[in-house]
């Protein structure tokens, strides 16, 4: 390979790529900062503004509303969506009959356009018309009643609920594929030897996919924090901003209310933030496989 | 004896997490059948009657076959496109020599960056940047979504590549062979299930798209499935039963497709993804 | 040899793709049609034309009849939201359609980047539309140059169900029903067990028309230049006030319990199906009423408030969004003289008559048009407007820049479902209107 490796080669072959990546996506990003200095309504011209925007944000309610639930979902949608789709990999991939076509099925909510799921599942969390308040009522438990989404405090749990089952067949489909990679014999010695099932996932399996597990984190990680036709479909970001997450705010800042500057700059911590996180997460787990 | 009621268990689970998650489909389907009137004012019931007139109605509102064309057209072009560059930038950072392993993972951690840019950050960005290279109508769409997938397809596909033994390119050029060869004759054959898997998921993801759809596309006759949904919607008005409907109109062919392809999902990820 | 056959094949690829995208572009926009039709392209603010303003349609077609063989007006169409950033990117580059529907608050600052044509000399060359728009288009001149014509005529209040009101043996509103004899009949009708106001707040903050006349009946145009210039707060005691009054709402628990998940659309249904005795709105949905209420529907400004020492004898009578020129339509006199004509048509009687059986007010006010007898939400709103009282040049919440618009939407909302107080919601538009400047 060494010698088929020559400069101009490599240069050529990454060479469209990369013209395509930085035209579409490094050079809107860079553009997209830039505006975020800016005071723009989108007509006209825009006019610099330093960092005014990005002090304002600080001053912001609803910056940090909008915060708050993007990082309430991230926490919850990163550790239920982890072990969730690993343990359910772990028994669709158990040798009983039906797992194919269960399979099939779980995964098929990923294939939806994200905006028909908000449409879907107004119907299943609305206070009044949803089915799950009606079905309390019907069996008398209207005391558990509450406003899954639309009210004060729950609307950031409904959504990762709902992104949850979106991706839930995704991931384990991911996971099943990489339960798969493990090689029986391994299994059957670890069996032989008397391990329990808790002993032979805590201690063979999770060890062997630890590669898988962390390019799903970041699939996760980074899916999160795109989160947008769910919130809009099922609230709206209200009310008043309470269920608003970063990526929905800034689309209401740069689209609602035509502030260009303010909502690129909320567009940009966003990108930074979840840039962070994800790289922290595949520094932490880099030191771990340089064990 | 536990072992079997473990296995009752098991099942039980199994069976109650594919109907969680199959339920609010079909009740969608269900909904489709039923009046704007019926979904607005009692959206709980069933369906009275196995109704056809929402999609009466969206096939009267929307031309169809036009749609379900231009949004192929868009699809397969992206998608011929970003795989041919991906596979190329893919094969150079996955199998190629680099003196520098510095600058591979550069490259790889520049190229994976674009996951965690929402499409929303880009809209406004990518419209002015349409405009000034003079990208119009499909082709506006065609250079974002080849774009936007390329960060997932570099991830899926270095990863499956990685992991082919590098004996077979020392094989294949003692045998003589061209890079060339090497590229299209011996390692694409090799790539295929995790090619599949990169073709599933750039399908559903352009089917599904639409908020580059939104901008980009202006003239009616250029207009791909996701847009079909906002003719049911004006200000003062809205028709649930033609959105349902219409949603029903993009989700059908993609069951279809999936359920073709279902397999090779799990075989590419297992490739790709997995391997990391 | 073979191995460059590769990088050559890569590299054609990349430049057929690129050319391909540069000759695509090449395409100028043409202005006549294989007919030999003027195209006028309208940039309208609904996807489906046919269906969601059906009489713009109907109007259109009309002038395509007429005209036929001379001009053609084609709709470039797209929801609402689309619509306005379509605009914005077009205004951008150069491809404004010739006529275009603008969101009031939006439209000032397309006037001043200059891609707006100024239809004074219109307005002056057409002294018979001018006399027929009385004064309607005032809302849209900067005292620099008339940008717009109002699109239609909205009359927005509150719209009841006689049926309802009879069975909770509550009497109808009148025009001089204060604030305290509206909170009464609203528990009347709550404890008969409706909805005594339908209202939704998801993504519908623009469904706020029925309280533009509470914050006209406070004085709203009077103080604005004052507000919007700096001299005084939103967060003054006339609009606390009035503010308090939308809270007084909340408290009598006038909305329906899922206003916050329930979008305009979902509201209008609960009115429609008698589930709602009142329901805001204006005239375009009169025919919907018309079809679900017939003539148990009534029409009412809303309450008049004893502590305020603002005019309350108001109409909210006010021209809805403009529709604008591109100003490259002034240097070209083929497509000005065509534009021109569509105007002229737009606002002639023969456009009012289509308007009408529309159940849409035109902006032109011609006298021998009127609703037949079964409009009958139209000819309650006709009942409403024969007292002849004056309304303001632009309804309130059309007076703002967007950012402001929007946090009074956030604001009117936020104090009807409690999450701000009415100090709140006005600070809050101090602050949107102190990021503006």
């Amino acid at each position: 390979m060494h010698w088929l490796s020559k400069k101009r080669y490599k240069i050529g072959l990454m060479l469209p790529t990369l013209i395509v990546y930085s035209v579409f996506i490094i050079l809107p990003i860079i553009i997209a900062i830039y505006y975020s200095f800016t005071r723009y309504s989108g007509i006209g011209k825009a006019r610099f503004a330093g960092l005014s925007n990005y002090a304002r944000l600080l001053k912001d309610d609803v910056f940090w509303v909008s915060l708050k639930n993007t990082l309430i979902i991230f926490v919850l949608v990163f550790v239920l969506l982890m072990v969730l789709s690993f343990l359910l990999a772990l028994l669709l991939n158990s040798k009983i009959k039906g797992t194919g076509f269960s399979k099939a099925l779980i995964f098929s909510p990923a294939i939806i356009a994200p905006i028909i799921v908000g449409i879907i599942w107004v119907y299943i969390l609305d206070p009044n018309v949803g089915i799950i308040n009606n079905i309390l009522d019907a069996l008398n438990l209207g005391a558990l009643k509450h406003k899954w989404i639309g009210g004060d405090v729950l609307s950031p749990y409904s959504i990762s609920i709902i992104y949850l089952w979106q991706q839930l067949g995704y991931l384990t489909t991911i996971f099943v594929a990489g339960l798969k990679m493990i090689p029986e014999d391994v299994l059957e010695a670890v069996k032989i030897d008397g391990a329990s099932s808790v002993q032979t996932v805590r201690f063979v399996i999770i060890p062997m996919m630890k590669t898988t597990i962390s390019s799903t984190a970041i699939l996760v990680i980074t899916g999160v924090f795109k989160i947008f036709e769910i919130v809009q479909q099922t609230t709206g970001g209200g009310p008043n901003h309470l269920s608003e997450t970063l990526v929905t705010y800034s689309y209401a800042t740069t689209f609602t209310s035509s502030d260009y500057g303010y909502g690129m700059s909320l567009a940009t911590i966003t990108f930074l933030l979840s840039l962070i996180i994800t790289g922290v997460y595949s520094f932490l787990t880099r030191e771990k496989e340089g064990e | 004896m536990v072992n079997k009621k473990k296995k009752t268990v098991s099942y039980i689970i199994m069976i109650l997490v594919t109907l969680i998650v199959v339920f609010p489909l079909i009740w969608m389907l269900l909904l489709s059948f039923k009046s704007n009137a019926e979904i607005l004012a009692n959206p709980l019931s069933l369906p009275k009657s196995f109704n056809l007139d929402n999609y009466k109605n969206a096939f009267h509102t929307l031309n169809y076959v036009q749609l379900y064309a231009n949004t192929f057209f868009v699809c397969v072009v992206s998608i011929i496109i970003e795989l041919a560059i991906t596979y190329f930038s893919s094969f150079v950072l996955s199998r190629m020599y680099f003196k520098n392993k510095k600058l591979r993972s550069l490259l790889y951690g520049f190229l994976i960056l674009g996951l965690s840019v929402s499409p929303f950050i880009l809209l406004f960005p990518v419209y002015k940047i349409n405009v000034a290279l003079h990208l119009r109508e499909q082709l506006a769409l065609i250079f974002p979504y080849v774009a936007t997938s390329i960060s997932f397809n570099t991830l899926l596909l270095t990863g499956y590549l990685k992991a082919l033994p590098a004996e077979i390119d020392e094989a294949a050029i003692i045998d003589g062979c061209s890079l060339w060869d090497l590229m299209f004759r011996i390692i694409l054959p090799m790539a295929k299930p995790v090619i599949a898997t990169i073709v599933i998921f750039n399908v559903l993801y352009i089917w599904n798209e639409y908020p580059f759809a939104s901008v980009m596309l202006r003239d009616v006759s250029d207009y791909t499935l996701s847009m079909g949904a906002s003719f049911f919607k004006g200000t003062y008005t809205v028709d649930y039963g033609g959105i349902v409907a219409s949603s029903v109109m993009i989700i059908i062919p993609e069951l279809i497709f999936y359920g073709i392809f279902q397999k090779n999902i799990v075989e590419g990820m297992t490739a790709g993804a997995v391997k990391g | 040899m073979k191995r460059k056959r590769g990088v050559r094949w890569i590299s054609a690829c990349v430049i057929t793709t690129m050319t391909a995208g540069m000759l695509s572009g090449c395409g100028n926009k043409a202005t006549t049609n294989k007919d030999g039709e003027t195209v006028i392209t309208f940039g309208i603010h609904v996807a489906n034309p046919e269906e969601q303003e059906p009489v713009t349609n109907s109007i259109v077609e009309a002038f395509n009849e007429k005209y036929d063989g001379k001009y053609e007006v084609e709709f470039e169409a797209a929801d609402t939201e689309s619509h306005s950033k379509n605009m914005k990117l077009e205004a951008s580059d150069g491809t404004l359609p010739e006529i275009f529907w603008l969101d009031s608050a939006e439209a000032p600052e397309y006037a001043d980047s200059g891609v707006l044509l100024d239809l004074a000399d219109y307005l002056s060359e057409n002294k018979d539309i001018d006399a027929a728009l009385n004064g309607m288009g005032d809302a849209f001149n900067n005292g620099d140059i008339q940008y717009g014509l109002p699109y239609q005529c909205n009359v927005q209040g509150f719209f009841y169900n006689k049926d309802l009101f009879d069975a909770a043996e509550v009497a109808y509103p009148t025009n001089e029903t204060t604030y305290n004899q509206f909170l009464d009949m609203i528990q009347k009708l709550k404890d008969s067990g409706v909805t005594p106001i339908a209202i939704g707040s998801k993504n519908s903050g623009y469904t706020m028309w029925p309280f533009n006349e509470f914050m006209e009946r406070y004085g709203w145009s009077e103080n604005i230049d004052d507000i919007l210039s700096g001299d005084m707060k939103f967060n003054n005691p006339d609009m606390v006030s009035c503010f308090e009054k939308l809270e007084g709402l909340k408290d009598a628990q006038a909305f329906p319990e899922n206003m916050a998940t329930i979008e305009y659309f979902d509201a209008k249904q609960q009115f429609d199906d008698g589930r709602a005795a009142m329901f805001g709105t204006g005239q375009w949905d009169c025919s919907e009423f018309d079809e679900n209420i017939g003539d148990k529907i009534g029409f009412w400004w809303g309450p008049v408030f004893e502590d305020s020492s603002y005019e309350q004898n108001v109409a909210m009578k006010v021209p809805s969004a403009p529709i604008v020129v591109n100003a490259d339509v002034g240097n070209d006199d083929t497509m000005k003289e065509a534009v021109y004509t569509f105007l002229n048509f737009y606002y002639s009687e023969d456009a009012a008559e289509i308007s009408y059986a529309g159940s849409i007010f035109p902006a032109t006010s011609y006298s021998d048009v009127s609703a037949s007898d079964t409009q009958y939400a139209m000819n309650a709103m006709l009942t409403a407007m024969s007292e002849d009282w004056k309304s303001p040049e632009a309804a309130p919440d059309q007076t703002l820049s967007s950012a402001v618009q929007t946090e009074l939407y956030n604001g009117i909302f936020g104090v009807l479902q409690g999450t701000y107080t009415p100090e709140q919601a006005l600070d809050k538009m101090d602050d949107a209107m102190s990021y503006d400047k």
